[in-house]
């Protein structure tokens, strides 16, 4: 069993099983050694904690994601399994902290899924409904407006 | 797109700052105080996941690169301090006095560096992940291990390079470690004992680390790999030098071995597993290649004594050094075939020559030796030959198994040196067949099954070494036909094993004669049995047994005879006789007539198309003969039979007188059995071991006015004795039977190649003279070897008979004539 100490002090329990799929805390039990010491994750507050916990003890028995295919394949974000797709269903900033957890602990099936839940609430929309969504100030000047614009046009559906 | 939101109250927050914004600096100098502490092993105190944070946080926040480059150079400058601290002296004293120990030490410390920098580097890398994960992938750099590793071979090994951006005052120790290494294995190779675990942490460092210049190798390859074999190659040329002129060729090739077993040893327990190959052939090269044939030719123990005093153990460690290296293989497979031919010679020169030791004898001197000996000498000797052979042949298959590992190579090369010395002796066809022919008449039964089988197959196996096959076919079918007809052969099965074992060697065109010949003898003995079921054979009074021939099947086996034999036994004594028989022999005997007649009255109800000739020079007869009252049965030929029949009593009263005493030239007019055969059976009778005619004069030759008469006082311990008579046995050849069967083989051979000649034309229609005799000799290479001068002469016929012409543009080109 591992003891993972969240920032506001929080104390987790979890089975070794499902720790080590934060390669960072992988790497760490090696490297040191087992102890009943707690690790501490300054980084990562007691919520996002529990929801990342939660994310790695559902998929605890899942195969080792085979290394291969990071740059190769193109990556799909329809693929989503129902139960994470539930499981991501949070308010926005829980939403970004879990994804920033997941980059911090190394978890990459999870900083995946969070990736493709972003892309699925980006996709389709115009710059002005991702700034309104995510709260974003457009500060380009005009004429940097204007050179992005033409950069891009390759891309504008007419 | 910045995340950044600057509306108060809004969703999404800035990162949350958990430390104080502090200099990056200052949180790197945390991360390179920790590096130290893990070279120190003072990784307890540390907390991973605090460095691990500190790593990530600077990345973060853009500083990747300080990150980066701070941590090599706290590397570089740890593995600078721990050489000069800890090797550098070791380094100097092996250079110094390079003692089995000083290396030792120096190589050690080496090792201990390498190996202590490649787990803290283990460490260092997984607490560097997120800089592995994020930076490196962005910045195209090497990973933080590769990096350290770099750091380890500039810093440690390589000499400066000579234009220094990074690292001056390193240490350039690579030399002095190849040097090292070195010294250790010349040590090792000199019998010294040498520590091979650190010799093998420094190999695996050196497989490890690759080089600066050409990263798909490894630092081993480059640097010590080149040396290595440079100096093995002095070393062992040295040693062959020395040893070819000291040691006997058992002992080197010994040597040899070893000296490959305990490179190939040293390899496996501290080389790049890369190198056994090159080593080996850096041994090979100097060992055994350079020295291949002068091995061979050591005096007092060279091949040849290997050979002749059958040292099987020292030939297969010769042919293991050997056999894997095609020139110096090719070398001894010539000295084996050398000296196979030398031994065949010698034994085909006792052929010729009996009683001198082999040397050189001038054909003509030995040509008369010979022909003084007696015929059955002769064929003592032949048989001799093909069994000195076998045995010779039987030595090299052992060596072939036993020392040569079945080498394909060693296998052709021995069986074409047995194919040139057989077919040396150009009589080796008729010799093989009377070998042959003497073992199945009376050399099988003293033997076990797995002999017999032996036997017959190694007679094959000669038969397939044989160039001129068809020669063999023809004496084997004159020895076969003999065997059959006098009923001689010991063993059927061996007989039937025999022929299906020669027509799996050469198809069933060759064997379909003598099968013929079999099957003859079948159905005569068949139609035998028949016949002694009918009546009229009761009333014959006499046991009669025909033998019907095909005369396809069978070879001329007497001079103007129809191929037709009668054997006949007859229990009866002292008949009629008979004038007047229709064919040129006079079969005296009333009662031989009838039966003859009545046979063949039987044969032809059965056959009515055919005609039968009797030919009776191959028959024989059991006669029971009294002698002035002592009754013997005696086992003669037919010729004999008539012959002796001539003295009983005659029906004509006028002979009475003369019935007991007559001339050679009377016996002739009386038989009409041709001159020569008559002597033959006649000094058989008269001057051989059993007397039965008394001859006047006793000589041994017979005139027409000698004369015979009975010999009553003929004595003999045994009851049934056989008289033989020269022509009966297989002999080898005289001169004159020679000759003639070279004119028949000849002579199917001319038609043989014209036939194999009109074929090809017919195919090609057009073909150079060259090209033509190549193709034919190919095609009847299977039969027999025509000599090129005999197809020229069939060529010459074709041309004369109009089956080809000259082709007008070029008189050496043939076409064909449809």
């Amino acid at each position: 069993m591992v003891v993972l100490q969240s920032s506001d002090g929080k104390a987790f329990t979890v089975e070794r099983g499902v720790a080590i799929q934060s390669v960072l805390i992988k790497n760490l039990l090696e490297d040191i050694g087992e102890s009943d010491e707690p690790i501490p994750l300054p980084n990562v507050t007691a919520k996002v904690l529990e929801k990342v916990i939660e994310y790695c003890e559902y998929h605890v028995d899942d195969p080792a994601p085979i290394q291969d295919d990071l740059d190769e394949i193109p990556k799909r974000s329809d693929d989503i399994e129902p139960r994470d797709e539930n499981f991501m269903k949070v308010d926005q900033e829980l939403l970004f902290e879990i994804l920033l957890a997941a980059n911090y602990m190394d978890i990459k099936p999870l900083l995946e899924l969070g990736c493709k839940t972003v892309a699925n609430m980006i996709r389709n929309k115009t710059a002005q409904e991702i700034r309104t969504m995510f709260n974003i100030v457009d500060d380009f000047s005009p004429e940097e407006r204007e050179q992005i614009k033409k950069e891009n046009e390759w891309a504008e559906d007419h | 797109m910045p995340l950044a939101n600057k509306r108060p109250g809004g969703r999404i927050l800035p990162a949350r700052r958990l430390t104080p914004q502090v200099e990056p600096q200052q949180q790197f100098e945390k991360l390179a105080q920790a590096i130290n502490e893990i070279y120190k092993h003072n990784v307890s105190q540390l907390s991973f996941e605090e460095y691990y944070r500190t790593a990530y946080n600077l990345v973060l926040s853009k500083s990747g690169s300080l990150l980066y480059n701070g941590v090599r150079t706290v590397l570089e400058t740890h593995m600078r301090e721990s050489v000069e601290r800890g090797i550098l002296h070791l380094a100097q004293a092996a250079d110094a006095d390079p003692t089995t120990e000083n290396n030792e030490a120096f190589l050690f410390s080496v090792r201990l560096l390498w190996s202590e920098h490649v787990t803290a580097m283990l460490m260092i890398k997984d607490i560097l992940m997120y800089v592995d994960n994020v930076y490196v992938k962005t910045a195209h750099l090497p990973s933080i291990y590769e990096m350290g590793m770099c750091v380890f071979r500039d810093t440690v090994l390589l000499p400066p390079p000579l234009s220094s951006s990074a690292g001056n005052g390193s240490s350039g120790l690579s030399a002095r470690v190849v040097k090292a290494v070195l010294r250790q294995i010349s040590g090792e190779r000199n019998g010294e004992e040498v520590n091979r675990s650190t010799l093998q942490g420094i190999s695996n460092m050196l497989v490890e680390l690759r080089d600066a210049a050409s990263p798909t190798r490894a630092v081993f390859e480059v640097i010590l790999e080149p040396q290595l074999l440079s100096e093995s190659r002095t070393y062992y040329h040295d040693l062959a030098e020395q040893r070819i002129k000291s040691l006997d060729a058992p002992e080197y090739a010994r040597k040899a071995q070893a000296d490959l077993d305990a490179e190939a040893d040293r390899v496996q327990a501290y080389l790049a597993s890369t190198t056994d190959r090159l080593l080996r052939g850096v041994l090979q090269d100097e060992l055994v290649t350079a020295y291949a044939p002068d091995i061979l030719v050591i005096p007092n123990d060279g091949l040849t004594q290997m050979l002749d005093r059958r040292d099987i153990p020292a030939l297969g460690v010769l042919y293991n050094i050997y056999a894997p290296l095609s020139q110096p293989l090719g070398v001894l497979r010539t000295g084996v075939m050398n000296h196979i031919r030398l031994q065949g010679g010698q034994i085909t020169a006792a052929l010729l020559a009996p009683g001198s030791s082999g040397g050189e004898v001038k054909k003509a001197e030995a040509a008369s030796e010979v022909s003084s000996l007696g015929v059955a000498a002769k064929t003592v000797m032949a048989l001799r030959w093909v069994q000195d052979i076998l045995a010779l042949y039987d030595v090299y298959d052992e060596f072939f198994h036993k020392s040569f590992n079945e080498g394909a190579s060693m296998r052709s090369a021995i069986n074409d040196a047995f194919i040139e010395v057989i077919n040396a002796n150009n009589r080796a066809p008729e010799l093989l067949s009377l070998f042959m022919d003497d073992n199945l008449k009376n050399g099988l039964k003293r033997r076990a099954e797995q002999d017999v089988d032996h036997l017959l197959e190694r007679s094959v196996l000669m038969f397939r070494f044989l160039k001129n096959k068809d020669a063999f076919e023809h004496y084997y079918k004159v020895h076969l036909a003999r065997r059959l007809l006098s009923a001689r052969s010991e063993s059927d099965d061996a007989e039937q094993s025999l022929v299906s074992k020669l027509k799996v060697e050469c198809g069933s065109q060759f064997t379909l004669k003598l099968e013929g010949m079999f099957k003859d003898m079948q159905l005569s003995a068949d139609m035998a049995r028949d016949l002694r079921a009918t009546s009229e054979y009761a009333a014959l009074g006499l046991d009669l047994n025909v033998s019907v021939l095909t005369p396809t099947f069978w070879p001329t086996l007497a001079p103007a005879q129809q191929p037709v034999s009668i054997t006949s036994e007859s229990s009866k004594n002292n008949g009629d006789c008979d004038d007047g028989d229709p064919t040129a022999i006079v079969l005296p005997h009333g009662t031989l007539r009838e039966s003859a007649d009545a046979f063949s009255a039987y044969y032809l109800k059965f056959h009515s198309g055919r005609r039968l000739t009797w030919q009776y020079a191959m028959g024989n007869a059991d006669l029971k003969v009294n002698f002035g009252g002592r009754t013997y049965e005696l086992n003669v030929s037919t010729y004999q039979m008539i012959i002796l029949l001539l003295f009983t009593d005659t029906e004509s009263a006028e002979a009475e007188a003369e019935a007991k005493i007559l001339t050679a030239a009377e016996i002739q007019q009386k038989t009409h059995i041709p001159e020569e055969p008559l002597s033959r059976q006649l000094q058989s009778l008269a001057c051989g071991k059993y007397r039965v005619l008394n001859k006047t004069p006793r000589s041994r030759e017979v005139s027409p006015t000698d004369t015979f008469s009975f010999n009553m006082e003929f004595k003999s311990p045994q009851y049934r004795i056989r008289i033989p008579v020269v022509s009966a046995k297989n002999n080898v050849e005289t001169e004159k039977e020679k000759a003639a069967s070279q004119a028949i083989i000849g002579q199917e051979r001319m038609y043989l190649i014209e036939a194999t000649i009109v074929r090809i034309m017919k195919t090609r229609k057009q073909m150079a003279h060259e090209a033509l005799v190549n193709e034919t000799i190919t095609q009847l290479s299977s039969r027999f070897l025509p000599a090129s001068k005999m197809i020229k002469d069939c060529v010459g016929k074709l041309l004369d008979r109009e089956y080809l012409q000259r082709s007008p543009e070029d008189p050496r080109v043939y076409n064909y004539l449809a």
